[in-house]
């Protein structure tokens, strides 16, 4: 019989796993005959299954793909990249997770924006940021270049075709419903990960397919090109690694990470307030080892040479290294990394038109005399909408796609984070800040981030959202000082709820 | 007094514990000393709800949540199971009067299954919820007095949570304290 080529192995591991989250999904649903809750998943969140969770929706196609392909690239000096971010994301976390959890709750939050709104009694804040939040789309778009790019090196189909098969991997795993299964396959795509990680890691620690361990991976490459060894903390003169200053930044700019929307509304989640300790200890340890996928993007380049797309470093390398069996279903982590962070997108982006907008804003101005309960259901129509919407949209940007993922991506993701750094971050630590200074903060996050792409075109997503951050943050301190502070009454709202 | 008490005990590590997560860096330059505790006998609502819904995959879904609303703050959370009665209790100790009515609790209760409901389920096509049992509940909680402190400086502990923090960050025990 005929060898199977990889790309058989590929189709054969994709039916599987399209299998096996459908399987996952019924097998969920039909726990609801018993006691077990199929609505709110009782048992289910837990910090150990919500962790995982977190870091799946956090690991992107840019896990696995975009920033592998920086290191790809541009050698150690990107190694900056995996040391930095998840520090700074999950320092972020616990920065300001405890205030959103217990307000949120409280307040009975349904995202991010919505509690932007509620902590500094502001409609502006919570459009603006719902508006802002549709930035996302491109945080979308990226997953979906990611999987087309996976498809196309390790299917062999058309790019073009592979943004079509994305898009329907995805539109079948968004339509499975029910707590369960929600939380499942993101838990199961986290576990996932994670091992895919560990292995790319050890990998490179030995070396495979070198000599030497990592020397003699850092030896092949020295022997490409010398500036992209281990010997160079930074890539003098490129816009990302070229400085400790441009690192710095980088670090900056991740501290509001966890602000997007997507992301925050896990805390959301937890069961019980009293699990959000052991749930931050081990968010940076488990977020940390999935940033060790970059090493796999200097291990190809070893292997391999500089003849690569940057981000098909990983999808090329498994290719190089093991039989076609295993470096298929490796492929599989990639997807799942996509789709578990694509669900969590699309549910914000939803979450945005139907809460933030319709429900918050203007329902009860277009339809003053329909009842709370039609509200709802004109709310959850509005949601299936937009999510078909925004597969559409993602699938057309998705097209054309820029040679790097992480910068793509970047482009939403550092609107937001700069427009949130001051009200959410600052905002959830410091209780003097005021509303006019969120509301400065936010516009001059914003519009400082939008000039920096559009009238300078600096090309370091991270150096200018960084430096963004920072300016947003000096105006929420500056103003708040040089502002009223707000009502006592309603910082005890927020800080220490008591029923009147 | 007829209530649904729930006992608890204080011992030395759950002070020492609360003293670390009260004053985390004060605890090395400070010494604290104890003056003895008081009890707090805490409200809080216990409210089984029922929720029906039908999904685009299946109709007819049908069972009960349990959801735990506090009497003195705006929170209210899904529990797994009611907790240990001790029956019919009078005993020593402070019990706050609880700021919210059964059916305002009823309401919570509802608003709450109904957010994580509708957020959480892609397919659902109708849902209804309703309460269908409500209990009151006193939970035994301790304030621990420290020497040469104010009121607000003392420490809160609720066992039943593993919740420690310094009474100025309830600022319900504080009131409590304060109108006794």
């Amino acid at each position: 019989m005929e060898e199977l080529t990889i790309g058989n192995w590929a189709w054969f591991w994709l039916i599987f796993f399209i299998v096996g989250t459908l399987g996952i999904g019924v097998y969920a649903m039909t726990k609801t005959k018993t006691d077990e809750d199929f609505a709110v998943a009782r048992k289910s969140y837990g910090p150990y299954i919500l962790i995982l969770a977190l870091a799946s929706t956090i690991a992107s196609g840019s896990t696995f793909m975009g920033i592998p392909g920086l290191a790809y690239d541009k050698g150690f000096p990107a190694l900056w990249y995996p040391a930095i971010y998840p520090i700074g994301i999950y320092l972020g976390l616990i920065l300001s997770v405890q205030l959103i959890k217990r307000a949120g709750d409280t307040f009975r939050s349904n995202s991010l924006p919505e509690f932007l709104g509620q902590r500094f009694d502001s409609d502006f804040l919570r459009v603006g940021f719902a508006l802002l939040s549709l930035l996302l789309i491109y945080y979308v778009t990226a997953q979906v270049v990611a999987a087309a790019t996976a498809f196309e090196v390790m299917l062999g189909v058309d790019y073009t075709w592979g943004v079509i098969v994305t898009v329907i991997v995805i539109g079948i795993y968004i339509t499975i419903g029910g707590s369960h299964a929600d939380i499942l396959t993101d838990a199961f795509q986290g576990g996932l990960m994670l091992l895919i990680a560990l292995i790319i890691t050890v990998m490179f620690f030995l070396g495979t397919g070198t000599e030497g361990g990592a020397a003699g991976i850092n030896t092949a490459i020295e022997a490409q090109d010398s500036s992209l060894s281990w010997d160079n903390y930074f890539s003098p003169g490129d816009p990302i690694f070229g400085s400790f200053w441009l690192v710095l930044l980088m670090f900056i700019a991740h501290l509001p990470f966890a602000m997007n929307p997507h992301i925050g509304n896990k805390a959301f989640a937890l069961k019980d307030s009293a699990q959000l300790r052991k749930f931050l200890i081990m968010a940076i340890p488990i977020g940390s080892i999935l940033g060790f996928a970059v090493l796999g993007g200097l291990h190809a380049r070893a292997l391999i040479g500089p003849d690569l797309r940057p981000d098909a470093a990983i999808p090329a390398l498994f290719i190089e290294l093991f039989p076609p069996a295993i470096a298929a279903f490796l492929g599989i982590a990639i997807l799942s990394a996509i789709v578990s962070t694509a669900d969590g997108l699309f549910v914000s982006i939803a979450v945005i038109f139907s809460n933030d907008l319709y429900r918050k804003t203007f329902a009860h101005k277009i339809h003053p005399h329909k009842s709370e309960k039609k509200i709802e259901k004109t709310a959850l129509n509005i949601s299936r909408v937009a999510t078909v919407i925004t597969v559409f949209v993602a699938m057309w940007l998705a097209w054309n796609p820029p040679d790097f993922l992480a910068v793509l991506l970047w482009i939403g993701v550092g609107g937001i984070m700069s427009g949130a750094a001051g009200p959410l971050v600052i905002g959830s630590m410091w209780k003097r800040s005021t509303k006019p200074a969120a509301i400065a903060s936010f516009l001059v996050g914003v519009i400082s981030y939008a000039s920096m792409w559009l009238i300078v075109g600096w090309q370091n997503p991270f150096g200018a959202a960084g430096v963004c951050v920072i300016l947003a943050s000096i105006v929420m301190i500056v103003v708040s000082l040089f502002t009223e502070p707000m009502p006592e009454e309603k910082l005890n709202e927020i800080f220490s709820p008591v029923r009147k | 007094m007829n209530l649904n008490a729930v006992d608890a005990t204080l011992n030395k590590s759950q002070i020492r514990f609360a003293i670390k997560s009260a004053y985390p860096f004060k605890r090395f330059l400070n010494r604290f000393d104890q003056n003895g505790d008081l009890v707090i006998w805490y409200p809080r609502y216990y409210l089984t709800v029922r929720i029906e819904m039908d999904t685009y995959l299946k109709k007819g879904l049908q069972y009960s949540d349990l959801v735990a609303v506090d009497a003195l703050r705006p929170l209210s959370e899904r529990v797994t199971s009611l907790p240990e009665f001790s029956g019919n209790y009078s005993g020593e100790g402070i019990f706050p009067e609880p700021k919210i009515s059964a059916k305002d609790a009823e309401k919570e209760a509802i608003d709450l299954i109904k957010g994580i409901v509708l957020s959480r389920n892609k397919l659902l096509k109708d849902y209804h919820i309703e309460c269908t049992d409500s209990k009151l509940v006193h939970l035994k909680t301790f304030v621990v007095k420290l020497k040469n402190r104010t009121a607000a400086e003392w420490l809160y502990i609720d066992e039943h949570f593993q919740a420690a923090c310094a009474v100025q960050k309830r600022p319900e025990i504080l009131n409590c304290l304060k109108s006794c």
